[in-house]
């Protein structure tokens, strides 16, 4: 029996680390098809990337206005900026959940007709959300340092937390993409789960908000971190953008939770991609 | 030398799962690997074992369902076998389906480049091989359009000329080339024929016996998911064209699966044999002479009064032989609720060596525009070779007299030659599928063509004079399009023409026709969500009578002279 487990376990390896060098043979491919989600995404609209730009402009233009002037809730120093720096990382994982989860029911006619590795579809609408991401937080750094907004040594870990930012998304893109062909009611309860995310982040108020008691010897605050990654990363980079502060300690749950995720997420899609072609 | 594919044992089992199963339960079980959920299963392959060497051309036949596609899609490696080996000796490209690959939002360029890097090719490879694709499909002017405009015929050549480009080892091909016309399907096969001679190997898949017997080194027939036989192409068709004939309702279900059918659905055709008019038995094979005799079930949902029932008969290639109605022989007929059947009596078959398929339709004799039901291809029946000295696509009924008597009187003409022939007075329809996007005048076009237009004439090329009124029709695939008609005015008199065009009842322009040449005259369609016919009317107020003018004995009223008319 356990010589059989360690059989297995090597062969899965042995799998895994050749579905690495297939993929790394199609890089071409996978940049392409980045190239082509950019293109699609904004063809035909005539501010294309400038819908990057102006969609967060225009959320926190009425969060700004609904909490800091309507509902008078603690004010918030420089509150665009603290919005903008939690909110342009949260499109980021909106975005490319929804249309990883999407990318393989919307190419059935390419999954029916022509091999390639199916992660290459996820991946890319990942990528392609994440260039986006790139460029729209660069722009908003930019616009930003004229307004205190200073440039520190914490924001060096600003591609670190990037990196792992994509790493969870692409874990959870992987296994929704994979769920979503064989069930097609995972788009609905998605979009429900997503807004009930949003809220259930720190992204349009500070985390101070929350009332601090204790449930379970831990206090809540605490648990919001260990429960909900997306709450540790916002608040990593709202740190190193407003104050500089270094990431906070539960990151390290949230790496453990990441890689675990894209491990089960890249598995369960391996498994499942095989009758892709037949279920759609 | 080696093989490029090996396929060993082969199996593949399809599950059809019923929609109850798709639970979150069910998901669950699966995810943890206990397959309990219920569904029906079928072996579309149940053993296949296949060897094709390299540089073979090898031709699958089989019925529809037999599995030929699914072996075709397991070596594109699209769907993996449920057991077995397949070994594949270099890189596989599969023309699978039209604009398989191909994303509708990104320009023709763009996909060139997109598909090249399917396969593996680099940037910079591909643009070295980017002219000569665009050169190939002919689409220098449409190479930046998104290819949701491009018409089935474009993708169509697109999609081959990026096929053959990427020099695949091995080539699939899937029916593909049945979508353009004849001209570039005859281009096509010129490619292959490279291809061949390059050493690559093809595997080629076809209803049509007779184009894979013209193209292929060896033939497999796939039969219920085994290799029923396999071997040099004559033989194999042979045996695959008698047993087709054995039974059938093969032929009619491949065609009830392959093609859209069309029709309102109050009367339905439910069945069709032909049987042999002596002995009754089902036959679907002839021999030139022979005849045959039709019978057709209908269904019908009411009491329907008028009804016609007709068909047509094709070539394999698609040329209409013949189209005959209850509506201009014995007349409409009124419909019971319930089962009816018709006969028909075929015959004499005036029909060359080939294989014919046979569309079927009803339809309301007030209105055949508007089917009850169209069944094309709804069978095939194959012709074979009576005789040695009989040549050609018809028999002509031929009496020979030789006399030696009056040698000396020369041939002479008796009364005046009879030169012009009518002009088609008649209304079109039913139509047995959708009219093409172009049609280019005396060649294949009177299937289109309603009432108004003199026989083509040769003006090098083809042109048909119309009437002062002219009906045809075209088809407009989805999205955007234009209408070109490509035509010129008399040559004599008045300096201009103008033309009224009439699309579906509704006027949308009134052109002038200057030249002496033929121009294009472009008018811009509306959008359509779906490939739509056309009803074209064209219309000119002061048509020229030549003999009016005193040049010519021609009475005939000219309107246009229509080199083509196709949509955009």
């Amino acid at each position: 029996m356990a010589a059989n487990a360690v059989k297995g376990r090597a062969n899965d390896a042995r799998r895994f680390l050749g579905s690495v060098r297939e993929l790394s043979g199609y890089s071409d491919l996978l940049r392409n098809l980045v190239v082509r989600d950019l293109k699609v995404r904004y063809r035909g609209s005539v501010l294309g990337f400038g819908w990057s730009l102006l969609n967060p402009l225009l959320m926190m233009a009425v969060f700004t206005l609904v909490f800091q002037v309507l509902a008078k809730t603690d004010p918030i120093e420089r509150y665009p900026f603290f919005l903008l720096a939690a909110l342009v990382p949260w499109l980021f994982t909106q975005q490319a959940l929804t249309s990883a989860m999407r990318s393989i029911t919307s190419n059935a006619q390419l999954i029916k007709k022509v091999y390639f590795p199916r992660e290459l579809l996820p991946l890319s609408a990942i990528l392609a959300s994440f260039v986006n991401f790139l460029l729209a937080y660069g722009v908003f750094w930019l616009v930003a340092i004229p307004f205190g907004v200073g440039v520190t040594g914490a924001m060096l870990f600003l591609p670190a937390i990037m990196l792992l930012h994509l790493v969870f998304v692409l874990g959870l893109g992987l296994l929704l993409a994979a769920v979503n062909v064989y069930f097609r009611d995972t788009e609905h309860i998605v979009e429900v789960g997503l807004l009930a995310w949003f809220f259930l982040t720190p992204i349009f108020y500070a985390m101070s908000i929350v009332p601090n008691s204790t449930v379970l010897g831990l206090d809540v605050h605490r648990w919001v971190f260990i429960l909900n990654p997306m709450a540790t990363l916002v608040t990593d980079y709202r740190y190193a953008f407003m104050w500089g502060f270094l990431p906070i300690r539960h990151t390290l749950i949230t790496i453990v939770a990441a890689v675990v995720l894209l491990g089960l997420g890249w598995s369960i899609f391996r498994r499942l991609s095989n009758r892709f072609a037949e279920e759609l | 030398m080696s093989n490029a594919i090996v396929l060993e044992q082969v199996r593949k089992r399809f599950s059809i799962r019923h929609e109850s199963s798709r639970t979150w339960q069910g998901m669950a079980l699966a995810l943890l690997g206990r397959r309990q959920i219920e569904h029906e299963e079928f072996w579309a392959l149940a053993r296949v074992d296949l060897t094709v060497k390299q540089g073979e051309t090898v031709g699958i036949i089989g019925p529809n369902g037999s599995g030929k596609t699914t072996i075709l899609k397991m070596l594109a490696g699209t769907i993996s076998p449920t057991s077995g080996k397949i070994k594949l000796g270099g890189k596989v490209f599969g023309l699978l389906e039209l604009g398989a690959g191909m994303h509708p939002d990104l320009t023709g360029r763009e996909n060139v480049f997109l598909n090249g890097s399917f396969l593996g090719i680099g940037r910079a490879e591909m643009r070295r091989r980017y002219k000569g694709i665009v050169e190939f499909a002919e689409l220098e002017r449409f190479i930046d359009t998104p290819v949701r405009h491009y018409s089935s015929g474009m993708f169509m050549r697109l999609g081959f000329a990026i096929a053959i480009s990427l020099d695949p080892d091995i080539l699939l091909i899937d029916e593909v080339l049945a979508v353009g016309d004849a001209r570039f399907t005859a281009k096509c096969y010129d490619a292959l024929a490279e291809i061949k001679q390059r050493g690559k190997t093809i595997v080629f898949v076809s209803h049509d016996p007779i184009q894979v017997r013209r193209f292929c080194d060896r033939v497999v027939w796939i039969d219920a998911g085994k290799v029923r036989a396999e071997g040099n192409p004559r033989d194999v068709i042979q045996d695959y064209l008698a047993h087709m004939r054995g039974s059938g309702h093969v032929a009619s279900q491949v065609a009830r699966n392959e093609v859209t059918e069309l029709g309102t659905g109050e009367v339905q055709i439910r069945a069709a044999i032909a049987r042999d008019v002596e002995t009754g038995s089902e036959r679907y094979a002839y021999l030139p002479g022979n005849s045959s005799r039709l019978e057709l079930e209908l269904d019908s949902s009411g009491y329907v009064e008028d009804v016609v029932v007709g068909f047509a008969v094709r070539r394999s290639d698609g040329l209409l032989i013949h189209e005959t109605s209850t509506a201009t022989t014995i007349g409409p007929t009124d419909l019971q609720p319930g089962r009816t059947r018709v006969e028909c009596e075929l015959g004499p078959l005036p029909l060359g060596p080939g294989s014919y398929k046979v569309s079927l339709g009803v339809w309301p004799s007030a209105d055949r525009m508007r089917p009850f039901h169209i069944w094309p291809n709804a069978m095939n029946f194959f012709v074979g070779k009576a005789a040695a000295g009989l040549r050609g696509v018809t028999v002509i009924p031929a009496r020979w007299r030789v006399s030696t008597a009056a040698v000396e009187d020369e041939l002479q003409v008796a009364g005046d030659p009879i030169v012009q022939p009518d002009m088609i007075t008649e209304a079109a329809g039913p139509f047995w599928t959708l009219p093409p996007e172009e049609l280019i005048m005396g060649l294949r076009d009177d299937e289109w063509l309603g009432e108004g237009w003199f026989p083509a004439e040769d003006w090098p090329p083809h042109i048909r004079w119309t009437a002062p009124r002219a009906v045809a029709y075209v088809r407009q695939d989805v999205g955007q399009g234009a209408l070109v008609l490509s035509a010129c005015r008399p040559l004599h008199g008045r300096g201009t023409t103008r033309a009224s065009v009439t699309v579906n009842g509704r006027h949308i322009a009134t052109v002038p026709v200057h030249g002496m040449d033929f121009e294009d005259i472009v008018i811009p369609l509306d959008p359509v969500i779906s490939p739509e016919t056309h009803e074209l009317v064209i219309e000119v107020e002061d048509p020229l009578v030549p003999a009016d003018i005193g040049l010519d004995t021609d009475t005939r009223p000219l309107g246009l002279a229509v080199r083509s008319i196709r949509v955009e």
